[in-house]
C-alpha cells in the first residue's frame, strides 16, 4: 500500500511540492515494515522538474495492516511528515539554528547529551538518517531562497518597505502557519504580503516607524 | 594525478576491515583545494561479496596556494589522519562512549549550535550535521558488522566470555590501533577461549 499526500508552495517562477508519501515494504514475498518519505519536487517555470527524497521514518508495520484503517493512518503519516519538513523549512528561513537542532534532535534522538546510556548503534544510526534529512532540506532551502530573492520582494521598492520587518523570517513564519493549518497550497507571495502588511500596520500602530 | 592513500586493516574472527582514505584534488580548482575521501570494505571469510562503504571525510578549507610541491606530503598525512581518526571513531562507538564519538564528529564538522558561543547560521548547521550525517553511516554499518563478528566468534568457540566485555575491549585496542602511526594491520581475533584464561 502507498499513500501520498501533497503540499503545494508557489512562489514566483517556483513550484514547490512537498510530499509525504507512506508506503508498507515488503520483504520475502511478505508486507513486513512501513516507511515514510519526504519528496520534494523542484519546478522552475519553463524548466525540466527535479526531486530531492528522503526517508523519515520507517518501522515494523503498524497494526492496521490492510484496508480502510491503513490508508487513513499512511495518509495521517504521510500529512504529519509533509507538513514537519514545511516547518523545518520555515524555521531555516527564520535563520534559526538552534530550534532547528532541537525540533531534529526530538524527532530523531541523535544527540546523545541528557540521554541515559545511549547506545553506538542507535546514535550512528540517528545520525546517519537526519544527515540525510539535512542534506534535503538544505537543497530545498536553497531553490525556495532562490525563489524569494528573484521575486517582486526584491525590488527595490518592496524590499525597502519590507526589510525591517526582516524578509526571511516573514517567509519562514509563512510557512510555519501554512503547515500548522494543514492547507494543500500556499501561494507564498500573497501569503508574504499580507502578513508583512499586517506587522506593518501592528508597528505603526505602536507609534514606531518603519522606514 | 593520484596522491598516495592510506590504508589499515584489522582482522577479528571471521571479519576483515580496510580503512582506506585518499585527498582528491578539485580539477581546475585554484588555490588547491580538496577532498579526503574514506572507504570502509568488510570482507567475510567464506563469503564472496564485499561490503563498501564511501565517505567524504572533509574538505581541504584552507588554501594551499604557492605550496604546490608540499601538495603529496599534505595528501598523504590527510590520508593518514583520515584513516586514524576513523579508527578512533569505531574505538569510542565500540568501547560505549557516545557523548565523546559525538563531541569529536562535532569538532571536525560543527553542527552543534551553542548559544552565545557558536552561532551557526542555518546553512552551516544543515552542511555539517549532512558532513556528520554521512561519516556516521559507514561507522554504523561497521560497528555492526563488528557486532555480529563478536557473537560469530562466541559462537564458535563456545566463548564464555560476555559480548559487552568482549566489544569494550576491542573499542580500546582499536583506540590504540589508532594511535600506531606504523602498524597496518592488526588481527585482534582473541586466542583464548574462556573467561578464566
Amino acid at each position: 500500500m502507498r499513500v501520498k499526500e501533497r503540499k503545494v508552495v508557489r512562489m514566483d517562477k517556483l513550484t514547490l511540492v512537498v510530499e509525504g508519501v507512506w508506503a508498507t515494504t515488503w520483504k520475502d514475498g511478505m508486507e513486513r515494515g512501513e516507511e515514510t518519505r519526504v519528496r520534494a519536487i523542484v519546478h522552475w517555470a519553463g524548466e525540466k522538474a527535479w526531486s530531492v527524497s528522503c526517508i523519515t521514518d520507517e518501522g515494523t508495520l503498524s497494526p492496521y495492516a490492510s484496508g480502510e484503517l491503513a490508508r487513513q493512518y499512511g495518509s495521517a503519516m504521510a500529512d504529519r511528515h509533509a507538513r514537519q519538513f514545511l516547518r523545518w523549512l520555515g524555521l531555516c528561513f527564520k535563520d534559526d539554528a538552534c530550534s532547528l537542532f532541537n525540533s531534529l534532535d526530538s524527532a530523531y534522538l541523535f544527540n546523545p547529551e541528557y540521554r541515559q546510556r545511549p547506545s553506538a548503534i542507535d546514535t550512528c544510526w540517528r545520525l546517519a538518517r537526519v544527515g540525510v534529512i539535512a542534506s534535503t532540506l538544505a537543497i530545498v532551502f536553497n531553490q525556495l531562497r532562490a525563489a524569494v530573492c528573484k521575486s517582486f520582494v526584491f525590488e527595490a521598492q518592496n524590499y525597502k518597505r519590507y526589510a525591517p520587518l526582516g524578509i526571511f523570517a516573514i517567509v519562514g513564519e509563512c510557512l510555519r502557519n501554512f503547515a500548522n493549518a494543514g492547507g494543500k497550497e500556499l501561494d507564498l507571495a500573497a501569503a508574504f504580503v499580507e502578513l508583512a502588511e499586517q506587522r506593518l500596520k501592528e508597528v505603526s500602530a505602536d507609534g514606531v516607524s518603519v522606514r | 594525478m593520484e596522491y598516495p592513500f592510506a590504508e589499515k586493516c584489522l582482522k577479528f574472527g571471521n571479519l576483515t576491515i580496510i580503512v582506506r582514505a585518499q585527498w582528491h584534488r578539485w580539477p581546475n580548482c585554484e588555490p588547491p583545494s580538496g577532498t579526503t575521501e574514506l572507504s570502509v570494505t568488510l570482507m567475510h571469510d567464506r563469503i564472496e561479496g564485499r561490503i563498501v562503504r564511501t565517505a567524504p571525510f572533509r574538505k581541504t578549507d584552507w588554501p594551499l596556494r604557492g605550496l604546490e610541491h608540499e601538495i603529496p606530503r599534505y595528501a598523504k598525512a590527510e590520508a593518514e589522519r583520515a584513516v586514524n581518526v576513523f579508527l578512533h571513531w569505531l574505538g569510542l562507538a565500540m568501547t560505549g562512549d557516545m557523548w565523546g564519538l559525538f563531541m569529536e564528529l562535532d569538532d571536525l564538522y560543527r553542527f552543534r549550535p551553542v548559544e552565545g558561543l557558536r552561532e551557526l547560521t542555518v546553512l552551516d548547521f544543515l552542511s555539517g550535521l549532512r558532513d556528520a550525517g554521512r561519516i556516521a553511516e559507514p561507522l554504523f554499518v561497521t560497528f555492526t558488522h563488528l557486532l555480529c563478528a563478536i557473537h560469530e566468534w562466541r559462537f564458535q568457540n563456545n566463548s564464555e566470555i560476555d559480548a559487552t566485555t568482549m566489544r569494550v575491549r576491542l573499542g580500546e585496542w582499536l583506540l590504540a590501533f589508532a594511535e600506531e602511526r606504523d602498524k597496518r594491520f592488526a588481527d585482534f581475533t582473541p586466542k583464548e577461549v574462556n573467561a578464566d584464561a
